[in-house]
């Protein structure tokens, strides 16, 4: 029982990034031919300019979201493995909304409709693994990654079929009116104005979580479901819930994207995210203050390697080897206990 | 011939962190080999820490320890194992879906014959229980060894755990309070195959709280107080009452009282008729036409062995087990008690308040705060408007620790406390909020101290007197003749007595009804 609380401890963290950093190090110099301008793209070009910090922050902007939705199903310890179509899914119906709203709306009507769309439709689909699991005992974790994976397909149909742009080359739907795009910042990279709200919502939770009734009764449902009934809290009503806002946040993230960076719904553009997300929450230890540099951390693994891809000429595959290292140092559970043995003997 | 030391324990020294509670402060041991050796102290005297550091499970800041006569750094659970020391927990750790036989030789599993069949590890289960069998005989416990653990009962399940040990040929057995789960008759058992365990030249350490224990069982005792060592006796040349007052530092126990005064009693607060329930919840007997009532400042008592229909009459009080029959007469409400949800209002409403007997499982989350689980039952009173108020929850913590004792600050981990003092602060928790008109206290004394057995008796009596009814479920027959004005027995799932609490009532009597040999 006290060694359970060890792997909290943020000095593991901090380790485990570490190691994941010098072993980038050493997978770069395995596999580019000048591993001085490699480094350098991996690790100071995000930085160098506004341009790429404002797109390595916008990158950073969906993983906070979402990544605090895993969380907040992890509260309770509820596995939501079907981020990838929640997010795909309620992007789609967002997108679908502003390009069907009359082109004289309001620009904040949009953001405020196509938001509340995202957050319906990710909720609703997140909702239904809670409503299996309270109802029927249905493992939330394996029905929500299958009706995410009907749900990609289903989603894809639509985009490459009736909603397919037919002046585009791509498998995509129709561009966004450019007014109805969220204000950029740090212009001319895709960052906008979403990051504050991905903020807000991170302060907020951290409130709810420490102070109100409700993140009270949602840690006790989490950490032993029969003292939870036996304290008289509605066990089944918090696993519903925390699906469907773990989902709910999937889907704004989801939203977000298609009236901010992407204008549009493209084909496969998740790709990856919903995944990365629940590394996100891994990282973050449970802590809600600790999503931001948790996202800042797997964007900047997204974004350095895309650095290197293009300057380097160093294939995507390595690149996936890269971030693989990252999580499994991040993941694994029996480090601190070898360090520990270590500083003893 | 001097007998050989097997466990030699020196200036043993652990804190907990990040709370700073120092569990053992320069604790000594040293226990003959082929002895019984009982560790005795008041609730967080820091037995069980000095014991999961001889088993591997804490890593003590300081001190020595020696193996045999040899000198040795316990660094792990396998560690331990390696050096032949095993621990019975007090809370066991089973696979409940697994078998008894599976459960006692997990990982050391007889596999099949055939070569292939061997190479692929295929495991010859018909063997499995033979061995088990062999096992159970030779020590003379008798188990079903293809029968889940799950199902089994509790002083089941102990001697699956003890056999467990025995199968890895642990030479010195550490149990941590063995009897406080089980029945008079479970515990003389047990205790025959102690001394059969100990015939056999191995050590047993004996975590316990029960004096009586000590002296029948014992060759040496050694008394821990507030993490120390106040020293080890030979158990032939003392005495219960002086064994009693070291423990107790020199503070003189209160009186206990056996046959109470009657209180007046009330009127009716709940009344139950024909209650029923299926079979095979828990691995039960059912229930079968339970009736009873029970009035405004009256105790009744209601006794059973384990696997007598206890565990089911507890869940279906608590809310948890939907009877498959029964009425249900409360708070001027007549219902069918196969309508749970109608009575578990009564209890989220506080008007019913329940104690579990399951402390570890129901009745705390050990991974949070003290104070976390203190609030937990009364949010109402704690949440405002939605909003904690950290400041009173606090307070309140605080006071109720200090007025029940219980070893604990409000912020520490709940996993840290002993299991004495999270059933303090369980029932402590009961006590604080409004009093209710009924009361469900299943097992409230289990595995606490004197001290604190005598303070929760003397909480009951105020609040019978104060005007709640309460219901006494409990396995131990003092605890249920010292409190109760009536008491109810029963016997594989059904009432064989109900009889107030006279002088003609004791516990050889109480016994006949409980091991079935009269009935009603």
């Amino acid at each position: 029982m006290p060694a359970e609380r060890e792997l909290h401890s943020p000095a593991r963290v901090m380790l485990a990034v570490g190691v994941s950093i010098a072993l980038s190090a050493v997978v770069l110099a395995l596999f580019s031919k000048d591993l001085g301008s490699a480094l350098e793209q991996f690790f100071l070009e995000p930085f160098s300019n506004r341009y790429f910090l404002g797109n390595y922050l916008a990158d950073a902007v969906p993983l906070m979201i979402a990544g605090l939705g895993v969380l907040i199903a992890f509260r309770s310890k509820n596995f939501n493995l079907g981020g990838e179509g929640q997010l795909y899914a309620s992007a789609l119906a967002a997108g679908v909304l502003a390009l069907r709203l009359p082109a004289g709306t309001a620009p904040f009507a949009v953001w405020f409709l196509a938001a509340l769309t995202g957050v319906l439709t990710g909720a609703a689909i997140g909702a239904l693994s809670g409503l299996l699991k309270a109802v029927r005992h249905v493992s939330e974790m394996i029905s929500s990654f299958l009706v995410s994976a009907i749900v990609i397909n289903v989603s894809d149909f639509f985009i490459t079929g009736p909603l397919q742009d037919p002046a585009s080359n791509f498998q995509t739907t129709r561009q966004l009116a450019p007014k109805f795009l969220l204000p950029r910042i740090l212009a001319p990279s895709k960052l906008d104005i979403s990051i504050g709200l991905a903020l807000v919502l991170i302060v907020a939770f951290m409130i709810v979580d420490k102070r109100t009734k409700i993140g009270f009764e949602l840690k006790i449902c989490g950490e032993n479901e029969e003292f939870a009934r036996y304290c008289g809290i509605p066990v089944a009503a918090y696993q519903i819930a925390a699906m469907a806002i773990s989902g709910g946040m999937y889907g704004l993230a989801g939203a977000l994207l298609v009236i901010g960076p992407q204008g549009r719904v493209m084909r496969g553009f998740s790709s990856g995210l919903g995944w990365s997300a629940i590394s996100v929450a891994l990282l973050a230890q449970g802590s809600g203050a600790g999503i931001v540099p948790a996202a800042l951390f797997i964007a900047f693994l997204g974004t350095g390697s895309d650095h290197i891809m293009i300057g380097s000429g160093i294939p995507s595959e390595i690149v996936s080897i890269l971030q693989a290292v990252a999580m499994f140092f991040i993941t694994a559970r029996s480090l601190p206990r070898i360090w520990k043995k270590r500083g003893q003997s | 011939m001097q007998p050989m030391t097997a466990v030699r324990m020196r200036e043993i020294s652990k804190r907990y962190l990040p709370s700073g509670v120092l569990a053992n402060d320069g604790a000594e041991l040293e226990v003959e080999q082929g002895s019984i050796h009982a560790i005795v102290g008041e609730n967080g005297a820091g037995k069980t820490t000095l014991m999961k550091v001889l088993a591997g499970l804490e890593l003590p800041d300081s001190g020595d320890i020696e193996i045999n006569g040899e000198p040795t750094h316990i660094s792990s659970p396998a560690h331990a194992r390696a050096l032949g020391i095993g621990m019975v927990h007090q809370h066991f750790l089973m696979f409940d879906e697994l078998s008894a036989a599976e459960n006692i030789f997990f990982g050391l599993e007889p596999v099949q014959k055939p070569r292939l069949l061997r190479l692929l590890g295929i495991i010859d289960s018909s063997g499995l229980n033979e061995k088990a069998k062999s096992l159970a005989n030779e020590y003379g416990f008798s188990i079903d060894p293809s029968a889940p653990v799950g199902a089994l009962s509790i002083s089941t399940r102990q001697q699956v755990e003890i056999l467990r040990q025995l199968a890895r040929e642990m030479r010195i057995l550490i149990l941590d309070e063995p009897t406080s789960v089980l029945t008079e008759q479970e515990t003389e058992a047990l205790f025959e195959k102690l001394a059969e365990i100990r015939h056999m030249g191995r050590t047993i350490l004996l975590v316990t709280h029960k004096i009586d224990e000590v002296m029948q069982i014992a060759d040496k005792v050694t008394v821990m107080r507030e993490g120390k060592t106040i020293g080890t006796y030979s158990v032939a040349s003392t005495s219960a009452n002086e064994l009693a007052s070291i423990i107790m530092g020199g503070v003189p126990s209160e009186e206990i009282q056996i046959h109470k005064e009657h209180a007046i009693k009330g009127a009716s607060v709940m009344r139950i008729e024909g209650l029923c329930t299926h079979r095979h919840h828990r691995g039960g007997v059912g229930l079968s036409e339970i009736a009873f009532d029970v009035h405004a400042g009256e105790v009744l008592g209601i006794c059973a062995l384990s696997s007598n229909g206890l565990d089911e009459l507890e869940d279906v009080l608590a809310g948890f087990l939907v009877p498959s029959a029964g009425r249900c007469a409360f708070g001027g409400l007549h219902f069918d008690v196969r309508k749970v949800h109608e009575y578990r209002r009564f209890l989220k409403e506080g008007k019913i308040s329940y104690l579990p007997s399951d402390r570890m499982r129901r009745a705390a989350a050990l991974s949070l705060p003290v104070r976390d689980n203190f609030i937990a039952l009364s949010r109402r009173n704690y949440f405002s408007r939605g909003w904690i108020r950290s400041t009173l929850a606090r307070r309140a913590t605080q006071e109720a620790i200090h007025a029940f004792d219980i070893s604990a600050q409000p912020e520490q981990m709940t996993a840290e406390l002993s299991g004495g003092n999270i059933q303090k602060l369980a029932i402590a928790r009961l006590f604080s909020k409004e009093q209710p008109e009924l009361f469900i206290l299943c097992e409230p004394t289990w595995g606490l101290d004197i001290r604190s057995t005598e303070q929760v008796h003397s909480r009951i009596r105020e609040v019978q007197n104060a005007g709640s009814a309460v219901l006494l479920l409990s396995s131990d027959v003092d605890e249920i003749l010292t409190l109760s004005d009536r008491v109810m027995v029963l016997y594989r799932g059904k009432q064989v007595l109900t009889r107030e609490n006279s002088g003609y009532l004791n516990r050889a009597l109480i016994g006949e009804y409980l091991l079935g040999t009269r009935s009603a």
